[in-house]
């Protein structure tokens, strides 16, 4: 898939892992990998700016932790300002897709005709 | 180091970041997610090297996600962040250290019993009093306290006078509070009524002069000193005290 069209689902798609568990940015970029059956592909790096937007904004924190192979790494985990903003995301996605979904089926508005 | 080496990317990514504190950490994590990939890729059955390259490939352009996370870590909010944090810092100590050391040295203060130095007719003088021709009756050293809820006031001594005036020199004794609640003088002023055992009520007289030798003030009126017996009920708001000074 176009890695434009990631960009106006990022903020829906990442959350929405985060909120399951608490996870570190390689995990996230495999967990989409896997979920989407490798629909979303994108350079890596580029999730990064994104997770610290997202910590910006309040709406995820984040703590280290040593894994079981003596690895640090820095995990992140949605906030309550978060949660909130993931529904607003589903919300206005479920919104998008419904035009789209309208624009596509070619119905009209039927009414002052 | 190759010219792939995911050192010389970390470090072409980061310095595009202008606010210097937070390199260190973006460098930690993106060199984390760089490792990830290599050891994925060395399960291929690839080299070291191109491993490392295929590693950093998959990262993408070093200056797009420099410039992007450099927009997210912005050097004014940054400082301003640094800079309040310290603010803050510096502030709770400021207050937590003026807090202790001003409750410990009025504590302190108030613990310290102090000898009335000064003879009975000096106070007199202090108090305007010698100029009215008063004399004193009796001058009598108390040391005689009374509780008041957790604190307590030492009445140390008594004067009566030819006129009926009687000069009452005390002091508040606190308990030591580290929370700073009490700072206040103790509110013996608070205590509206003095009633002699004889006499009627008499409401406390405001002094001019607020201390004489360290020791606080009271200037009331005692009808009926015969007995020498002086029986004080106090009242303030919420309590009833009973004083009582034996004038001989």
């Amino acid at each position: 898939m176009d890695k434009n069209y990631i960009g106006g689902s990022s903020n829906l798609l990442v959350l929405s892992l985060i909120s399951r568990k608490d996870m570190y940015g390689y995990e996230i970029i495999k967990e989409l990998e896997i979920l989407s059956d490798k629909s979303f592909q994108f350079k890596e790096g580029t999730l990064y700016p994104i997770l610290h937007k997202f910590e910006n904004m309040g709406w995820i924190d984040s703590y280290a932790k040593v894994s079981e192979i003596g690895k640090e790494r820095k995990y992140y985990r949605i906030t309550t300002l978060g949660t909130k903003q993931l529904t607003a995301e589903q919300e206005k996605w479920e919104e998008f897709k419904s035009s789209v979904m309208k624009v596509l089926n070619g119905q009209r508005y039927v009414g002052q005709f | 180091m190759s010219a792939n080496s995911k050192e010389l990317y970390v470090a072409n990514v980061i310095k595009h970041v202008k606010f210097p504190f937070d390199r260190k950490e973006i460098a930690k994590e993106l060199n984390s997610h760089i490792e990830e990939l290599e050891s994925y890729y060395l399960e291929t059955n690839i080299g070291h090297d191109e491993a490392q390259k295929l590693a950093v490939d998959e990262m993408g352009d070093s200056i797009e996600i420099g410039n992007a996370l450099n927009n997210v870590h912005k050097p004014i909010l940054g400082w301003l962040w640094i800079a309040s944090k310290y603010l803050f810092i510096a502030f709770t100590c400021f207050s937590i250290f003026l807090t202790c050391f001003r409750t410990y040295s009025s504590w302190q203060g108030s613990m310290e019993k102090k000898e009335p130095t000064m003879d009975g007719r000096t106070i007199l003088q202090r108090v305007g009093f010698e100029e009215l021709g008063i004399s004193i009756v009796f001058d009598k050293t108390l040391n005689q306290s009374l509780k008041l809820g957790r604190n307590s006031i030492l009445f140390e001594r008594i004067l009566l006078n030819n006129d009926g005036t009687l000069i009452i020199l005390y002091q508040d004794l606190r308990k030591f509070n580290p929370f700073g609640l009490n700072t206040g003088d103790y509110p013996l002023g608070q205590l509206s009524t003095i009633a002699a055992a004889s006499g009627p009520e008499i409401e406390f007289e405001k002094s001019d002069i607020n201390s004489i030798d360290g020791y606080k003030l009271l200037i009331t009126r005692y009808v009926g000193n015969e007995e020498k017996i002086f029986h004080f009920t106090l009242y303030d708001s919420l309590n009833t005290y009973h004083l009582t000074f034996k004038g001989e």
